[in-house]
């Protein structure tokens, strides 16, 4: 096994998961099922998690297929593009979900713009999903090429977008990475400071307050996670290869992952009980757990992140997985 | 930074109107934590002056981010003089809303100008 099987083990859990969330969700609409609508937009907002180090990853195996005889470098920046635009897409699919599914904490139903929004962007995630996946397939599964050129509209302006970021992040002033860092540093506090405290209340800390009214402030910590999510992707695009040869950011993309997974756990019905917590009330021990989990996986990240820049090249070019 | 920005800014939200649910008499329990980050990052921004001196030292980012943390603990500890103690709901007291607001500002500030002490330091390491 090497690293550029990382890519292969990920890509299709975005796009297979995604169809299978559309379904899920028209299913959920014509039978006004509640509970099927809130395991769909978790589902959603899952796979928008689980696009990113799939999107990360696909520059490994760029790097690895660039110079095989009968591969087209063509077809890897099509599929690079698409790439992009689908993570866009979904990403949006993934916040709205997140918002369907705190309507549902609130209001205990969805709002018809929420419907619209996930509904709308979910569609054109798949469709740019299905560019991706063909592009990428193509690339090393010549039996399903066509006489069609190899690269769509949609993949021409992915890869625009793409360079372009690339040159406005790191190409364009001096300024421009400084000030994404201080954004980066404000989304952090936001998050921790705010999930942090409802997680200290759950393992008992602030006994005295009471965990519902401190579960409002979740909103304000996914907006801290969606800042850091878009602020991050922005450094990754300016240099990837700054990032994927570098253990340490393996590493904090997996703990994101979790961590943005246990974000997501507070705002399901698994936990409702933990917002009726009054004042001195102990949580429940799955909670706990939860909490302790969650706190743990975020000072995770905060470490990793801080000494990433120790950990460059740190894993071998020539992909066995560990040097 | 996380327990003494993000908790500010947890206490900042509510004045300002977050979680109504939340009574004021209990953010006093938060100031804790506020001080435990404060003291973490004072002692761990020692550490690194003594290690790295040139680099802080000969970045004007330095001195703004000290004035603005400053600024920052004066407006929490101001904040913490007016919340209402004892249990009961107790009306926002008048200037809760704009100091909230300059302890988010400079909050900000602060987590702004420590990031770019980097970029404007004359030298990191002495030559």
């Amino acid at each position: 096994m090497n690293l550029a099987h990382l890519h292969l083990l990920l890509n299709h859990w975005p796009i297979i998961g995604t169809f299978i969330a559309v379904g899920m969700f028209l299913v959920a609409l014509v039978a006004r099922s509640d509970d099927l609508k809130q395991a769909t937009l978790a589902l959603f907002a899952l796979m928008a998690l689980m696009a990113i180090p799939a999107y990360l990853t696909g520059h490994i195996a760029q790097d690895r297929l660039q110079n095989e005889p009968g591969v087209s470098e063509s077809l890897i920046t099509a599929h690079q593009g698409a790439a992009l635009l689908a993570l866009v897409a979904l990403t949006f699919t993934g916040m709205f979900a997140w918002a369907g599914l705190w309507q549902y904490r609130r209001a205990s139903r969805l709002s018809g713009w929420t419907v619209a929004a996930v509904l709308a962007c979910s569609l054109l995630t798949i469709s740019l999903m299905v560019v991706t996946g063909n592009t990428g397939g193509a690339i090393r599964h010549p039996e399903i090429l066509s006489a069609e050129p190899a690269t769509s509209m949609v993949a021409t302006i992915g890869s625009r977008a793409n360079a372009s970021i690339e040159y406005a992040v790191t190409g364009s002033t001096r300024w421009v990475w400084p000030v994404l860092e201080v954004l980066h540093f404000v989304g952090l506090a936001l998050l921790l400071g705010t999930t942090g405290i409802l997680n200290l209340r759950l393992l008992g800390f602030y006994k005295q307050l009471p965990a519902g009214p401190l579960h409002r402030f979740i909103p304000w910590g996914a907006a801290g996670l969606g800042l850091n999510v878009v602020t991050g992707m922005l450094f990754f695009l300016g240099m990837p290869f700054f990032y994927v040869y570098n253990a340490d950011f393996l590493v904090k993309i997996g703990a994101v992952v979790l961590a943005g997974a246990s974000l997501l756990l507070h705002c399901t019905n698994l936990f409702s009980d933990c917002e009726r917590l009054e004042a001195g009330q102990d949580a429940p021990l799955g909670a706990k757990v939860l909490a302790a989990g969650s706190i743990a996986l975020w000072v995770a990240v905060i470490v990793l992140g801080r000494y990433m820049p120790l950990f460059e090249d740190t894993l071998d070019p020539r992909y066995t997985l560990l040097q | 930074m996380a327990l003494l920005a993000g908790t500010s800014t947890v206490i900042d939200l509510r004045l300002l109107g977050v979680a109504k649910e939340l009574p004021l008499s209990t953010l006093k329990r938060l100031y804790p934590t506020i001080w435990t980050g404060f003291w973490l990052q004072a002692f761990s921004g020692l550490v690194l002056l003594v290690a790295y001196p040139t680099k802080s030292l000969t970045s004007p980012a330095f001195y703004i981010k000290l004035a603005l943390i400053a600024a920052a603990m004066v407006v929490m500890v101001r904040l913490e003089r007016r919340l209402p103690s004892g249990d009961g709901e107790a009306p926002l007291f008048p200037g809760g809303r704009p100091l909230a607001l300059w302890s988010l500002v400079l909050w900000s500030g602060a987590i702004a100008a420590g990031r770019l002490i980097t970029y404007t330091a004359a030298y990191s390491i002495y030559p």
